[in-house]
């Protein structure tokens, strides 16, 4: 039972990558737009951030550095900071996404009106942040968004044919409209690629305390087996929204769309289950991001931070990510839409992806840090095969956003 | 950064107003078709009571909205030459299955008024499917 609770670090960071209130209604629009054709890219980023959150996990354990700490000391202060602009940009976006999420999925459960409910979500955030411990966020949120696995239950009700899923693990092309197929496949890498992720991974590590050799087995098992079940859940929502919306032409702009995909089949339990577990998705990113920005801030400006101290301890740090919070709200009571809000700050991250992912490469592989622990040849291998990968998607994802329309064709 | 925000601005800009071209018409199609089947959907648990009347209620105002929204835009639209009549049609069926929609929620846990609304719902995303293929 210890050890099921200690990857909860790995579930509550993967949730952000594939099962965030933009990843939520991305990959239901995946499914519903092109079936089983996208299974493969969710497979693909999902080894890409094994590879690399195991990198970062394990230097945050061996040098104890955390990747903004090893960003600023590789890219130097000016590129350093580009980098903490364009990442603090993504993550009060998003924050701000996934704070107007916790409300929508409030409204869905008790039928009140959607502004007062902002403010309900961020007082629930504000006091789940101050008062919980470090563990017990990543227990509760990580644990909590795995309810969603009710979309794996919903897929298996809908008996698809598994042939087709299966087909679906290998890239191919069987679509009239090839940019918006490149459209889906960058978003899906580019969510499950986002930096804050790492950054909140790289740091929780440090939070947990791990320390080599015995956390480097843990910090290989939490990224794999958290990634793993964020990919699952991912999937599964492609393959209920390929079953149910594709052939009735449902177009899936809402996060009440996906849950009414696990209402269909399963009924109300099933609608209950789907609602409660984007609600613990959804504040768990929410956590996510805001505690990401405030250890890029601490870590680049060389501040105290940590949940395991005080907040009077750490009070920059503090009052970091409860600014966070603050801004969050601010924009999304303006009324925005928060699954635009998300989709546009996946388009935005790829400022900060190449530039995050390049230093935690450089350093996992450099022995004067890392001694008998810096990354062999499988790890190397992936790693630069993945930030050729990163490279792409960062390339590509701008004009493919003006292309089609952001996939609307 | 810039070039980012300008071409965010581009996309976030859409297509309100404009030309009504066969494309956008057919997109425009497609919208109305997927907002009244989805509403259908969601009507079809109130009648097996297989649903909360809270979602019901929130996630049918949700559709409506939408509804409320395209009909606007396709109404505010220059329509192409030959597809006024149609531009009309699809602007009067996009509030026809907004007013559907407000009606759902306000019946969110009533079978009978939801069997009702299931079926002109229904009728609405095949009026929408018809214009579409009719181009």
């Amino acid at each position: 039972m210890t050890k099921v609770f200690q990857i909860s670090l790995g579930i509550l960071a993967a949730i952000g990558g594939f099962v965030d209130i933009g990843d939520i209604v991305f990959n239901a629009t995946a499914g519903a737009t092109f079936g089983y054709q996208l299974i493969w890219a969710v497979v693909l980023g999902a080894i890409g951030i094994v590879v690399y959150s195991e990198m970062c996990g394990r230097v945050a354990c061996v040098a104890k550095r955390p990747v903004f700490d090893v960003v600023r000391e590789r890219l130097g202060y000016k590129v350093g900071l580009t980098t903490l602009c364009a990442s603090q940009f993504v993550n009060v976006m998003t924050c701000a996404a996934e704070v107007g999420g916790v409300a929508i999925i409030l409204r869905h459960l008790f039928g009140l009106p959607y502004r007062p409910l902002i403010v309900v979500a961020l007082l629930l955030l504000l006091v789940s942040v101050w008062f919980l411990p470090f563990e017990w966020i990543e227990r509760i949120f990580g644990f909590g968004g795995l309810l969603l696995i009710v979309f794996a239950v919903a897929a298996l009700k809908l008996d698809p044919d598994w042939a087709a899923v299966g087909h679906g693990l290998i890239p191919h092309i069987d679509t009239p409209s090839p940019l918006i197929w490149a459209y889906f496949v960058v978003g899906i890498l580019g969510a499950t690629f986002m930096p804050y992720e790492v950054y909140f991974y790289s740091s929780g590590g440090v939070e947990d305390g791990w320390v080599p050799p015995h956390d480097l087995k843990l910090n290989k098992l939490t990224a794999i087996v958290g990634y793993s079940l964020g990919a699952v859940l991912s999937i599964s929502i492609m393959v209920v929204a390929a079953e149910l919306f594709l052939p009735a032409g449902i177009e899936p702009g809402f996060l009440g769309t996906v849950a009414l995909a696990a209402q269909t089949p399963l009924g109300e339990a099933g609608l209950l289950f789907a609602l409660l577990g984007m609600f613990f998705a959804i504040s768990g990113a929410a956590i996510d991001t805001s505690l990401a920005g405030a250890y890029n801030m601490a870590q680049f400006f060389g501040w105290e931070w940590g949940k395991y101290r005080k907040p009077a301890g750490a009070p920059r740090f503090t009052l970091t990510w409860a600014a966070f919070f603050g801004l969050a709200f601010l924009i999304v009571i303006t009324g925005v839409d928060p699954i635009f809000v998300t989709e546009l700050s996946v388009i935005f991250s790829v400022v900060a992806l190449p530039l995050t992912y390049i230093p935690i490469l450089l350093v996992a592989g450099d022995s004067s840090y890392m001694g008998e622990h810096a990354n062999g040849r499988l790890a190397s291998g992936l790693g630069w095969f993945y930030l050729v990968v990163i490279v792409v998607i960062s390339l590509a994802a701008v004009p493919l956003l003006v292309l089609t329309n952001m996939g609307e064709g | 950064m810039a070039a980012l925000l300008g071409a965010a601005a581009l996309v976030a800009s859409g297509c309100q107003g404009g030309a009504m071209t066969e494309y956008r018409f057919s997109k425009d199609a497609e919208s109305l078709h997927s907002l009244a089947t989805e509403g259908g959907l969601l009507a079809d648990g109130v009648v097996d009571s297989r649903t909360t009347s809270a979602f019901v209620l929130t996630h049918a105002q949700e559709l409506a909205s939408d509804a409320e929204k395209l009909a606007s835009v396709v109404a505010s639209t220059q329509p192409e030459p030959g597809l006024g009549g149609k531009t009309e049609r699809l602007a009067a069926l996009a509030r026809l299955a907004a007013t559907q929609l407000r009606v759902l929620a306000d019946h969110p846990s009533d079978p009978a008024a939801a069997a009702a609304i299931k079926a002109a719902l229904n009728d609405t995303a095949d009026a929408a499917e018809q214009l579409e293929k009719s181009l």
